[in-house]
């Protein structure tokens, strides 16, 4: 089918929808942080957690989380809050996008393998988990209205070890 | 990249901050949308560090810049205080996570807007 639309407005619209699921994600991921409280010591990630050895997903991610991270779990619950407060942060804002859709696939496994089977869970939601991040990462979507979209001209044309970084994280 | 664009996304992250400020209207305890708790003390955090960014990009030049490095400072240190506050120090701001992550992407974006050199003006 041809699109009578003119070309900026179906662009402007392709970039609008992009930003509106990276923000959306980005939601869902700041909604989350709230329950991983470390002045109780993560009691409700640990709960989560032991998921993964009481209905194992794959046995040697089990064995992992029985033997180092259930024993280390106050290390591993601010590597989560830290990571998860970070996914919400620079992608509701879009920056170094494709790095953090990575970084959110890999936490979204760890999530999925941790707790796809315990009881009354939706197996698609740890999906699309996944998968959405993967459009982050495809879509580079930091540039549609993102602050990766308004500094990469200045990264392209530096030569700054940093800027070189962040041309790759967008 | 122009000093336009930087200067405009100021004024939207400005704007941004204001705007999640509505999340203070939702108020029921488990509410699929209330994604971000957000008591008195934040809203007023939101409305003027949002002002200040939003004042930045509409100044524009050093002064301007000087604002938005303000504003997202002032959001960093928002964030550091409600992970301290949620980790058993002091709740100054009254604690909460949700609004640490929010102040966190305010701080770093404006940041990352104030501090990026500018070209110069042809």
């Amino acid at each position: 089918m041809i699109s009578t639309e003119p070309a900026g407005v179906q662009a402007r619209l392709t970039r609008g929808c992009l930003a509106m699921v990276r923000v959306a994600v980005a939601l869902m991921w700041i909604q989350n942080v709230s329950w991983k409280v470390p002045a109780d010591d993560f009691k409700a990630l640990r709960h989560f957690t032991q998921f993964a050895v009481d209905e194992p997903v794959w046995a040697p991610f089990a064995w992992l989380v029985e033997n180092l991270v259930l024993p280390n779990m106050t290390l591993f619950g601010w590597m989560t809050l830290l990571v998860e407060a970070g996914l919400g942060a620079f992608l509701l804002v879009g920056l170094a996008t494709r790095l953090w859709a990575l970084i959110g696939i890999g936490q979204s496994l760890a999530i999925t393998l941790s707790v796809l089977n315990a009881p009354h869970e939706w197996h698609w939601a740890y999906y699309l988990m996944i998968v959405v991040h993967l459009a982050l990462f495809a879509t580079a979507a930091g540039r549609a209205y993102g602050v990766d979209g308004v500094l990469r001209p200045a990264w392209l044309a530096s030569s700054h070890p940093l800027a070189r970084l962040m041309v790759r994280a967008s | 990249m122009s000093r336009y664009a930087l200067d405009k996304a100021a004024i939207v992250l400005g704007v941004a901050a204001m705007v999640s400020a509505l999340f203070r209207l939702v108020r029921g305890e488990g509410e699929p949308v209330r994604l971000v708790l957000v008591t008195n003390t934040h809203l007023a955090v939101l409305l003027v560090l949002g002002a200040l960014a939003v004042a930045g990009g509409i100044l524009g030049g050093w002064p301007g810049r000087a604002l938005a490095v303000v504003a997202g400072a002032g959001f960093g240190a928002a964030a550091v205080i409600q992970l301290l506050g949620s980790a058993g120090g002091p709740k100054l701001l009254g604690g909460g996570l949700t609004t640490m992550a929010l102040f966190g992407g305010f701080a770093i974006g404006l940041l990352a807007v104030a501090l990026t050199p500018r070209a110069n003006p042809q």
